[in-house]
C-alpha cells in the first residue's frame, strides 16, 4: 500500500521511557515509518517525576524480583541513559534493514507534559513505552497478530487516522477493530484487509478505557481530537493505563 | 665284534615306485576332498565345533604350512552354513544415563532397518514437530495462556494503581523496576512541597507508600508464581502437542518392531525426549539462523535419535566365520573413538566400533596364537571376554588408568562364539605350563600331524592331492614322473623314507616353482626334471653359507681332514639351519687325556658354548668310560674334548660318538681315519642312538669330499636307527653306487672304533680284559696305568716326592 497524496507524514514520533519497549513496539513504528516513507524520530523521555520522587526520604525502588533499594538520581541517571543506549541499539536492528530514516535523542522532561507538547507540531505520534512488565511467553512461539483497534468519536473514523491504522493493520497482518459511536457495516479500506466495528456506547475517556480493558490488541489508534478536550492529568492516566503501544493521529 | 657293511645305494633313497602311480598326469586324477595324514586333528575339529558347552574352544596347533588354515575354512564355513545368522546388534542412546549406550539385539537384517526408520524419524519429526508447533491450534492455546497470565498481570497493576490513584500516589516506572511518589494534581510532589505538609499528612503518605510498596512487591510475588504456572501449561502444552506429533509418526515403527520389546522401549523413551527437547526441533523449523553454538548443540542433541548398527548380519548366510588378522585390544573387542569438537576430544554412542568379537559372535573367530599374544592386552581381552560370555567396550586408556576423562561405557553385549587359535606346538605347552585360564577356556586341541606314513595307499593319495593343489592353483599337469620325485621330495622333507611330510606350503611352493620351470622349458607338462630343477634352484638361493664355509675348508682355513689318519682326532657332523634351510658342516672334534681324577672336561661347556644336551652326552660319555675300563679303579684320567673353530654355540648329543671315539683315540693312541666323518649319540653302554638332520650331514661331508676329489675311502659312520631316514641326494647315492663314497651304519662304539681305526675294537674276555692290540684293550691298559700312576702320586705326594710316568719313582 502506498501513502495516498492527503498523508503526508513527514515524521513519526516514536515516544519511549523508562521500562524500554518491546521489540513488537518497535517493528509496528518501524513499518509504519516505511509505510509513509517518513523518518523516525525516536524520543526518550527521562521522566523528570522519578529524579523529584528520588529526593523523596522514603524514595525507594521495587525491583521485579520483590526485592527493595534506595533509588538515588545518580543511579537513577546512569540507568536510564543504559537504558536508552539499549533502546537505540534495538532501533537500529529493526530500522536499518527497512532502510528507514531515523534518530534517536534523549530529553529530559516531565512525560505526558512533553508528550503532549511535541505531539502539537507531529502528524503522527507512537507512545511505545512499556507500561508493565515484559511477560514471557512461550520460548519459540510466535504470537498471533492480534487487532489494531481505532477508537474515535465521531460517526465515521477521521481519514488521517483510519488511513494510519489501515497501514498497520495491513504491516502486521493484523485485523482493523474500528472502535466508534456507530455500528454497521464496516467500509472497504483495503481489499484483503479483515475490518470489524464494534459499538462504542461511551465516548469519554473513561468509557474508553473500560472498552478497552480485556480488549486484547496490538496498537491503539487515536484521532488527535480524541484528546483535545482532555486534561494532561487524564491523557496521563490513559496512556499508563493503556497496555499497548497508542498512535496519536493529527 | 662284526664290521659294519656299507650300505646298499638303494638304502640311502627310497625311490617313489611309480608302478603305484596309474595316470598319465594329475589332469587325470580326482583332487582330494580332504586333508592327508590329518584323521587325529580333523577328529578333533569335528568335535570342538559341534560342542556348544562353554570352555570348548579350539587350539589348532601345528607348524605354520600345514594346511590348517584352509582346513579350517572348509570345516567352519561349512559348519556355519548350516547354522541360523546371528542377531545384529545396534547401540542406542540410553537417554536416563547418556554415558552407558544400550545396547539392541534385532533379527538379521532389520539393524539396518531400525536405522534407516529412525533416519526417515527425525527427518519427519524435523518437519511435523515445528509445523505442529507452528499451527494454528498451537499458537491459540498459547496465546490463551499467555493472555490469561499477562491479563493477571494487567489486572493486579491496574487494581494497584486504582488504589494509588485513591490514595494521591503515582506509580512510576524506573528502568528496572517501580517507585511510588505522592501526587497532587498531577504533578509529583518534590521534597520541598512534602515538608510543607502537615507531618499527619506527611504520615499518611509515607503510610501509603510502604503499604502500596509491599502490595507491589506482593504483585511481584504473584507474577512470578505466575511465570512459573505458565512455564508449566506450556510444558504441558507442549508435550501435548509434541506426543501427538511424534505419536503419529512413531505409531508405524511401533508396529514394525512391536516384537522386539526392547526396540519398544527404545522408541518410547524417544518419545519422551523428543517432549523434552521440542525447542530443538522448533528451532531446526525456524528460518533464522542460530548461533554457531546452538547450532552444535541441536546437531549433537539429534544426533542422539539415530542408530548405531555396529553388527548388520543382512547379508550372512548363516554363521559368521571371522578372520582377525590384526588382533590388537580394539580389534577384538570393539573401540570407542573420539572427535575433536571446540579443542576438545568428545564421543557419543554412535562412535562406538564393533571388534571382531561383535561380527563373529555366534559364530567362529579364528585368530593366529603368536599374533593375539604378542599384541598388548589382546590376550586378555579374549579371556576376559571368553570367560564373563559377555563383550565389554572399555578403552586401553582407562583400563591403565592413564586418562580420567568421561568416556563411554557401553552395555555389554552378550558373547557366544567358539575361538580357534591356531599355533604351533611350543605356544600350546607355554599356554597350557603358564597360564591356569588357558586350559578352562580351550579345552579342545586340534593336532596337526608334520607327516604321514609312506604306505602305497597314503603315495597314492599324496599324488591325488598334488593334483589338487595343482588345479587350485592352476598350474600345468604333473607328470607322473614328476609327482613320483615330489612325493620323494616330501619323504625327503619328513627327514625319513617311510613318512610323507604332508606340509602343503612346501608342497604348493616346489610345484609352483617346478610349473615355472616347465614354463621356462616351453612344456605343457611338469617333468620329473621340472621338479629336480625347482628343488636344486632352491637349495641354490639360500646355500650361499654353507658354500662359503665349505670353501673356507677347501681353502684350509677351517681345518678339516678327508684322508690319512690323526690320533685324537675325528671328524664330527652337525647340521645348521637358517631359515628355512638347513644343510650338514663337517667340524674337527679333538681330544687329550692325561693323568687326573677322572673328569671329561667340555671344553665347549667351560666356554659357555655347550648347551645342557651337549653336556649330558660328555657326561655319559665319561659313565661309559668309566663303566667300561674302571670299574674296580678310580678313573684316573682328566680328559677334554673340543669343537676346533666352533664359534658360536652347540647343542645337542649328536656327537657324542664322535667324541668318544676321539677321547678313545687320544687315550689308546691309535689314529682315526680322517677319511671317515661320524655321528650319531652314544649312551653309557656304548649303544649307538639315532640322530636328527642325518641326511644333511652326510650330503655336507660328501660335498666337501666331492670338492677334493673323492677316493673311494672316504664316508660316513650313521647310527644304525637312522637307515631308514636317509633320502639322500642323487650325487650321494650316484657316488656311492660307483664305489667312490660310503655310508656305514652302526649299533654300537665299537663297531664305529673298527671302522675309524682299521684295528679290532676287541671284546672282553671273562675277566674283563680285551685283547691287548685291540682299541680296547690298548685303552683298558692306559687306564690302569694312569690309575698306577694316580696310585704312586698319592704316595709320593704324602712323602713329598715327584714321580715319573715310566714307572721310575723319582728318587733317582
Amino acid at each position: 500500500m502506498t501513502a495516498p497524496p492527503e498523508l503526508k507524514a513527514r515524521r513519526v514520533l516514536l515516544a519511549l521511557a523508562a521500562g524500554g519497549a518491546d521489540s513488537a513496539s518497535l517493528r509496528s513504528s518501524v513499518l509504519l515509518a516505511a509505510s509513509l516513507s517518513a523518518e523516525l524520530d525516536a524520543l526518550f523521555l527521562e521522566d523528570a517525576d522519578l529524579f523529584t520522587s528520588s529526593t523523596l526520604p522514603f524514595a525507594c525502588e521495587i525491583l521485579p524480583s520483590g526485592a527493595e533499594r534506595p533509588v538515588a538520581a545518580e543511579s537513577l541517571s546512569g540507568a536510564l541513559r543504559a537504558q536508552a543506549e539499549t533502546l537505540r541499539r534495538q532501533l537500529a536492528l529493526q530500522a536499518d534493514p527497512a532502510q528507514v530514516k531515523w534518530s534517536f535523542r534523549t530529553l529530559r522532561a516531565r512525560r505526558i507534559s512533553a508528550l503532549l507538547e511535541l505531539s502539537a507540531g507531529q502528524d503522527v505520534v507512537v507512545a511505545a513505552w512499556q507500561r508493565r512488565m515484559r511477560w514471557q511467553s512461550a520460548p519459540g512461539l510466535k504470537a498471533l497478530a492480534r487487532p489494531v483497534l481505532l477508537a474515535y468519536q465521531s460517526i465515521e473514523p477521521p481519514a488521517a487516522a483510519l488511513e494510519i491504522a489501515v497501514r498497520l493493520a495491513c504491516s502486521l497482518g493484523a485485523e482493523l477493530v474500528l472502535l466508534g459511536p456507530a455500528d454497521g457495516t464496516p467500509p472497504i479500506v483495503e481489499a484483503g484487509l479483515h475490518v470489524r466495528r464494534l459499538l462504542r456506547t461511551d465516548v469519554s475517556m473513561a468509557g474508553l478505557l473500560a472498552s478497552l480493558a480485556g480488549f486484547p490488541a496490538e496498537m491503539l489508534v487515536l484521532p488527535a481530537g480524541e484528546l483535545a478536550a482532555c486534561e494532561p492529568l487524564e491523557i496521563g492516566h490513559l496512556l499508563d493505563a493503556v497496555a499497548v503501544p497508542v498512535v496519536l493521529v493529527r | 665284534m662284526p664290521h659294519s657293511k656299507a650300505l646298499a645305494p638303494d638304502q640311502l633313497y627310497r625311490v617313489c615306485d611309480l608302478s603305484q602311480l596309474d595316470f598319465g598326469t594329475t589332469a587325470e586324477l580326482e583332487p582330494l576332498a580332504g586333508p592327508l595324514g590329518q584323521e587325529r586333528a580333523l577328529e578333533a575339529l569335528n568335535f570342538g565345533v559341534g560342542m556348544r558347552h562353554e570352555g570348548y574352544n579350539l587350539f589348532v596347533m601345528g607348524s605354520p604350512g600345514l594346511g590348517k588354515q584352509t582346513l579350517l575354512k572348509q570345516l567352519l564355513e561349512g559348519e556355519a552354513a548350516k547354522g541360523a545368522a546371528p542377531s545384529d546388534w545396534c547401540y542406542v542412546n540410553n537417554f536416563d544415563v547418556p554415558h552407558r549406550p544400550q545396547a539392541l539385539a534385532l533379527p538379521a537384517g532389520r539393524g539396518v532397518e531400525l536405522r534407516a526408520d529412525m533416519e526417515r524419524l527425525l527427518d519427519e519429526l524435523l518437519h511435523a514437530v515445528p509445523a505442529a508447533f507452528q499451527s494454528d491450534e498451537y499458537r491459540i492455546r498459547a496465546q490463551e495462556i499467555t493472555d490469561d497470565y499477562k491479563g493477571r498481570e494487567e489486572s493486579a497493576f491496574a487494581e494497584l494503581n486504582e488504589q494509588a490513584e485513591a490514595q494521591g500516589i503515582a506509580i512510576l516506572r524506573t528502568p528496572v523496576g517501580f517507585t511510588l511518589a505522592p501526587r497532587r494534581d498531577g504533578e509529583v510532589l518534590g521534597p520541598d512541597e512534602f515538608k510543607k505538609l502537615d507531618e499527619s499528612e506527611r504520615e499518611a503518605i509515607e503510610t501509603s507508600v510502604r503499604e502500596l510498596n509491599e502490595k507491589l512487591k506482593g504483585v511481584f510475588h504473584r507474577i512470578a508464581a505466575w511465570q512459573k504456572e505458565s512455564r508449566e501449561r506450556f510444558r504441558e502444552l507442549n508435550r501435548e502437542v509434541s506426543d501427538a506429533a511424534v505419536g503419529q509418526l512413531l505409531h508405524g515403527l511401533e508396529e514394525k518392531y512391536a516384537a522386539s520389546p526392547q526396540v519398544l522401549e527404545f522408541l518410547n523413551a524417544v518419545k519422551q525426549d523428543v517432549a523434552e527437547n521440542v525447542d530443538v526441533f522448533r528451532r531446526a523449523g525456524e528460518e533464522e539462523e542460530q548461533p554457531q553454538a546452538q547450532q552444535l548443540h541441536d546437531h549433537e542433541l539429534l544426533q542422539r535419535y539415530r542408530v548405531n548398527v555396529l553388527v548388520d548380519n543382512a547379508e550372512a548366510n548363516g554363521a559368521p566365520v571371522v578372520h582377525e588378522d590384526n588382533p590388537n585390544y580394539h580389534n577384538l573387542v570393539g573401540r570407542v573413538e573420539h572427535i575433536a569438537q571446540m579443542g576438545a576430544l568428545v564421543t557419543n554412542f554412535s562412535l562406538i566400533k564393533a571388534g571382531a568379537l561383535h561380527r563373529a559372535n555366534g559364530g567362529y573367530l579364528v585368530l593366529d596364537a603368536r599374533k593375539v599374544l604378542t599384541t598388548p592386552f589382546g590376550w586378555e581381552g579374549i579371556k576376559r571376554a571368553l570367560r564373563t560370555r559377555e563383550i565389554r567396550i572399555e578403552s586401553l586408556e582407562r583400563m591403565l588408568s592413564l586418562v580420567s576423562t568421561i568416556s563411554l561405557e557401553p552395555e555389554p553385549i552378550p558373547l557366544d562364539l567358539k575361538v580357534v587359535l591356531s599355533g604351533d606346538r611350543l605356544l600350546y605347552y607355554l599356554l597350557k605350563a603358564y597360564d591356569p585360564e588357558f586350559g578352562q577356556l580351550f579345552k579342545v586341541l586340534a593336532d596337526f600331524s608334520e607327516d604321514t606314513p609312506r604306505t602305497d595307499e597314503n603315495t597314492q593319495l599324496y599324488a591325488r592331492l598334488i593334483a589338487s593343489l595343482q588345479q587350485r592353483d592352476g598350474l600345468r599337469p604333473l607328470a607322473r614322473e614328476a609327482v613320483g620325485r615330489a612325493i620323494e621330495h616330501a619323504a625327503r622333507r619328513a627327514d625319513d623314507s617311510e613318512r610323507l611330510s604332508v606340509h602343503l606350503g612346501d608342497v604348493s611352493d616346489l610345484l609352483r616353482e617346478a610349473d615355472y620351470w616347465a614354463g621356462q622349458a616351453g612344456r605343457e607338462v611338469v617333468a620329473a626334471d621340472d621338479v629336480r630343477r625347482a628343488r636344486d634352484a632352491r637349495v641354490r638361493r639360500a646355500n650361499q653359507t654353507e658354500e662359503r664355509l665349505r670353501d673356507a675348508t677347501l681353502r684350509e682355513t677351517l681345518l678339516i681332514d678327508t684322508q690319512g689318519a690323526r690320533t685324537a682326532q675325528v671328524n664330527g657332523l652337525a647340521v645348521l639351519q637358517l631359515g628355512d634351510y638347513a644343510f650338514g658342516r663337517p667340524g674337527r672334534i679333538t681330544a687329550t687325556a692325561r693323568l687326573g681324577q677322572g673328569g671329561v672336561v667340555d671344553i665347549e661347556r667351560e666356554a659357555k658354548l655347550g648347551g645342557k644336551l651337549h653336556s649330558k652326552g660328555v657326561m655319559i660319555l665319561s659313565a661309559f668310560l668309566a663303566d667300561r675300563y674302571a670299574r674296580n679303579q678310580p678313573l684316573s684320567l682328566a680328559a677334554s674334548l673340543v669343537f676346533e673353530q666352533s664359534y658360536g654355540t652347540i647343542d645337542g648329543d649328536s656327537a657324542s660318538t664322535a667324541e668318544l671315539c676321539v677321547l678313545l683315540s687320544a687315550l689308546a693312541d691309535v689314529p682315526i681315519r680322517q677319511s671317515l666323518a661320524i655321528t650319531g649319540s652314544v649312551n653309557q653302554h656304548g649303544q649307538v642312538q639315532a640322530i636328527g638332520g642325518v641326511n644333511e650331514k652326510i650330503e655336507g661331508f660328501f660335498d666337501l669330499c666331492a670338492m677334493r676329489g673323492l677316493s673311494g675311502e672316504q664316508g660316513v659312520i650313521i647310527p644304525a636307527a637312522n637307515v631308514k631316514h636317509l633320502m639322500l641326494n642323487e650325487a650321494v647315492v650316484e657316488a656311492v653306487r660307483a664305489g667312490r663314497f660310503h655310508v656305514y651304519a652302526v649299533g654300537h662304539v665299537d663297531e664305529a672304533l673298527n671302522l675309524l681305526t682299521g684295528l679290532e675294537s676287541g671284546e672282553a674276555d671273562v675277566d674283563g680284559r680285551y685283547p691287548p692290540d685291540s682299541v680296547n684293550g690298548r685303552v683298558q691298559k692306559r687306564v690302569e696305568e694312569l690309575a698306577a700312576l694316580r696310585k704312586r702320586y698319592a704316595q709320593s705326594g704324602r712323602e713329598n716326592r715327584p714321580i715319573v710316568e715310566n714307572g721310575d719313582d723319582g728318587a733317582a
